[in-house]
Parts: structure tokens; C-alpha cells; sequence
């Protein structure tokens, strides 16, 4: 017997891969309002088509961030009650752990902490009960990393990053390693060590570049654009944008093309390309808007003012600062800059823009 | 990519291949599950398992033989608590295995794969 390939006959209604797939895409086309109904049609239960589901969302969180989110959102309700019968051992509890980790992951990339928050601590709650729990307890780690990092604890994210990192090398997470240390390079960044910050974006471009990813290449070049910008070399930022960009756009990551606009458009703005910093801002808010990404789309549009000001375009800068507060106030961003929000506020009824007010806020909004 | 996948589905089988074994002494013999009943648990682990290696952040099925024949236990323990109670009182291979819990019996089952452990005299079904 050792050593064979056994294949049992199938206790419930057998579906290959492939058929898993095509499920998935079917129940992805029926809007979500109709989907409980026909989900016996679906096969919603099926761990199959849960599996594939799994898998397309994942695929999608960069792109599509608030449709994730509510496709995970919708998933985990139906799984979770009436409690069903989902696959085999602990396939339920799986399944629900991995949909509330993607809610959590695409909250957090719409700036949503709270609710992101609340989605990783529902992940905890089931991959306790999971198989090779572990494994799934790094990944949380790392989403509960990147959330410490948008909110700017910059020590903590200093001290547990490495932690992390080495536990999810020992676990064989090669993406989840390098994605630890990529925090830990932001947080050196953001606390002014470019120097050690452009060493180990390197060495995590070097290390996706040995192993073939190049799903993290790209970030790599991405950050490692935004350091050099920072140390001044600004030719060698454009050189890694370049990179980047080819990359992201292979990896159709709309999340990192945003950020990469973004950061392009600071890059000519302090090359003194006034112009074409503009425009590459307006790319990159018309493309955080359209991806769902509220938060960067709000910061954006506070860097933009502040370069259509230098512009000499008062009223245009005016109209992206009234486009940014709504979404300041509604998503309760940045408290901490509360100071410079009413500042900016209070200049705004004046209808003369406190580019000092102007110039915290966004300086808050950094990763 | 769907080669990728029939190439990750043939390793997990074969994987499975090489611990059914040891699931049949855990079910059988640990558990004392009746044949039909064990045959039954393997098809379930079996349609697990190809999902399991599938799982995101799950390595080479080779490497994840142990967490097989440890949900083989926790199986084997459910059936037995859930089915076996009026065995309890007579049977102390039984009584052991559930009172060691399937991480214990999982790794005892392991290592007797390098080393294999003797042949219970009362039973028939643990070669």
C-alpha cells in the first residue's frame, strides 16, 4: 500500500478543481442580494466552490478591494449561520477564518480600522479551531502588522516585524517573511533611517528576485523609488518607478499602481515638473477612487491642492481640499491631526487655503 | 496552472497512500472503529486532504503527513467518544487512547513509522 495513489469514491457530490472554478465564477456573476436564494444551485457549500471562492478573492484584493470585501462579508454570514454543514473536520471553521481574514485584509485596505480589526479578531476566533493553525496565525499577524503601520505605530511595528518575519520562514511563508520586512522597512523609513530602510527594501528586492516573486518584486522597486526620492536621488527614484510600474501593471495590482502614482507624481513634483506632477496625482485619485481605496484617494487629493497652490490655481486647489473632508469625516481619519483639520477647515469658509494646515494633514496620511 | 494543480492533487495521494497504514491502525486498532466505519473515515480524510495542501500557506504534502495523521486521531476520537461509549468500561487500549487525546496518539503513531511498535496480542487489525 505505501507509496500508492489511492483515489476513494467520493462520499458527496464530487467537483474537480476545475469545476470548483467555474462554480465560483458562476456564484460571483449572481448579485448578492439574489445569492442565499439560489446558493443550492451555486453550491455554496460545496468546500470546492468555498475553496475557489477563497482563491478568486484573493486574487481580486489588490484590484477590487471593496467588492472583496463585501463578497467576503456576504460568505461569511452565509457560512455562519444557520450554522451548516461545510465539507470535512474543520473545513467550516477554516472556511470562516480565511473569508473573515480577507474581509479584514480588504477593510484594511479601505482604510476601514475599525471594522479590519474586528474582521481579524472573528479570523482568530475560528483558525483556533484549524488545522495547522500556525501557519494561518502568521498571516493574521502580518494583516494586524500592516494595520499598526497605517495607523502609525511605528515602535511596535519595529519591534514585532522581525518576530514575525522569522516565524513565518520557519513556517515556509515565503511571501508573509518578506511582507513583514517590507513593514519594517516603511516604519524605518517613516521614522527617517533611510538607510536602513533602502537596506532592506534591497534585500527584499533581491531576495522576490532569487525567488521568482514577483508579486513582491514590484513593491520592492515601489518603496525602494520612494527612499531614493527621499535621499535625494531622484534619478535613481524614477529608475525603480520604472521597474515597478511594469511589474504592477503584469500584476494588474491596482493598490500598488495608485501608490506608485503617487509616488511618481511627489517625484516630479520635487524635480519642479509642476505639470506633470498634477497630472500624475489626478491618475492616481481618479484610480484610488475607482478601486474603492477612500483613504488614499483623500490624501491625494490634499497633496494635490497643495501642488495646484504652488500652481498658482487657488480655486482648483480649493475644490480638491472640499473633495478630500467628506471622506475625512466620514471614515474618522487621521484624529491625530485634528489640530491641522480645523485649521484647514476654518481657512477653507474663509476661501483661503492655511497651507501650513494643509501640508500636516497630509503629512499624516504617509505610510 | 491547472497542471500545477493535478501535479499538487497526485502528491497529496501519494502521501495519503503512504500514511493509510498508519490511519488504519490509528482508526482500527487505537479507536476501534469497525471496517466499514474506518473505510468510510479514510474517504473523508482522503477528500480533506487534497483540499488541506490546497490551503494558502500550506507546504509540499510531504510535509504535512503529520497534521493528516493527527486529524485521523481527532476523527477516531469523535467516532469512538461519540459511538464506543459502553466499550469504555472493557476495552483499556480504548480508554487510553481517548484519555491521551489524539495529539498523544498521533505522535506515538509516528514514530512507530521509523520504529514500528509491537502487535496488541488482542487485536487483529493493527499490522
Amino acid at each position: 500500500m505505501r507509496g500508492e495513489v489511492v483515489r476513494f469514491p467520493a462520499g458527496q457530490e464530487s467537483l474537480s478543481v476545475q469545476e470548483g472554478r467555474a462554480a465560483a465564477e458562476r456564484a460571483l456573476a449572481v448579485p448578492i442580494a439574489d445569492r442565499a436564494a439560489a446558493a443550492r444551485e451555486l453550491r455554496l457549500e460545496h468546500p470546492e466552490v468555498l475553496l475557489a471562492l477563497c482563491e478568486t478573492l484573493t486574487r481580486r484584493i489588490e484590484t477590487a478591494p471593496a467588492s472583496v470585501s463585501e463578497e467576503a462579508e456576504f460568505l461569511y454570514r452565509f457560512l455562519e449561520r444557520p450554522a451548516r454543514k461545510i465539507g470535512e473536520f474543520d473545513e467550516r471553521e477554516y472556511f470562516l477564518g480565511e473569508l473573515a481574514l480577507l474581509a479584514g485584509g480588504a477593510n484594511r485596505i479601505l482604510f476601514r480600522r475599525e471594522d479590519a480589526r474586528r474582521w481579524f479578531d472573528r479570523a482568530e476566533a475560528n483558525f483556533v479551531r484549524v488545522s495547522n493553525a500556525s501557519v494561518h496565525f502568521a498571516r493574521l499577524g502580518y494583516q494586524r502588522l500592516a494595520l499598526a503601520m497605517e495607523e502609525r505605530r511605528f515602535e511596535e511595528v519595529l519591534e514585532l516585524a522581525p518576530a514575525w518575519s522569522e516565524s513565518s520562514r520557519r513556517l515556509g511563508l515565503l511571501e508573509e517573511t518578506l511582507k513583514c520586512r517590507f513593514l519594517e522597512g516603511v516604519a524605518f523609513r517613516e521614522m527617517g533611517d533611510l538607510p536602513r530602510a533602502g537596506e532592506v527594501f534591497r534585500e527584499i528586492f533581491d531576495a522576490a528576485r532569487v525567488a521568482n516573486e514577483s508579486k513582491l518584486l514590484a513593491p520592492a522597486a515601489n518603496n525602494l523609488a520612494q527612499v531614493r526620492r527621499l535621499q535625494g536621488d531622484r534619478d535613481g527614484a524614477l529608475e525603480y518607478a520604472r521597474q515597478a510600474l511594469e511589474l504592477l501593471k503584469r500584476a494588474d495590482s491596482q493598490v500598488g499602481l495608485v501608490k506608485l502614482r503617487w509616488c511618481v507624481g511627489d517625484i516630479l513634483r520635487e524635480q519642479g515638473k509642476t505639470a506633470e506632477s498634477i497630472d500624475a496625482y489626478r491618475e492616481a485619485v481618479r484610480e484610488a477612487e475607482r478601486v474603492g481605496m477612500r483613504g488614499d484617494a483623500a490624501a491625494i487629493h490634499l497633496v494635490l491642492a497643495d501642488s495646484l497652490l504652488g500652481a498658482g490655481q487657488e480655486a482648483q486647489a480649493e475644490w480638491e481640499v472640499r473633495a478630500a473632508l467628506p471622506i475625512i469625516d466620514e471614515e474618522q481619519m487621521v484624529p491625530e491631526g485634528f489640530a491641522a483639520l480645523s485649521l484647514l477647515r476654518e481657512s477653507l469658509r474663509r476661501r483661503k487655503i492655511d497651507r501650513q494646515a494643509l501640508r500636516s494633514l497630509h503629512g499624516y496620511f504617509r505610510e | 496552472m491547472s497542471s500545477t494543480f493535478s501535479g499538487q492533487s497526485r502528491e497529496a495521494a501519494s502521501v495519503f497512500g503512504q500514511i493509510l497504514p498508519l490511519i488504519e491502525r490509528a482508526l482500527v486498532s487505537n479507536y476501534r472503529l469497525p471496517p466499514k466505519e474506518a473505510t468510510e473515515v479514510e474517504q473523508r480524510l482522503y477528500d480533506w486532504f487534497q483540499r488541506f495542501c490546497r490551503r494558502p500557506g500550506s507546504r509540499h504534502p510531504q510535509s504535512l503527513r503529520s497534521e493528516l495523521l493527527l486529524m485521523a486521531c481527532r476523527a477516531g476520537h469523535v467516532y469512538s467518544v461519540s459511538k464506543l461509549e459502553d466499550l469504555l468500561s472493557t476495552d483499556e487500549r480504548l480508554k487510553r487512547s481517548l484519555s491521551l487525546g489524539p495529539e498523544v496518539i498521533a505522535i506515538e503513531i509516528e514514530r512507530g513509522l521509523a520504529a514500528p511498535a509491537p502487535q496488541s496480542p488482542s487485536t487483529e487489525d493493527d499490522s
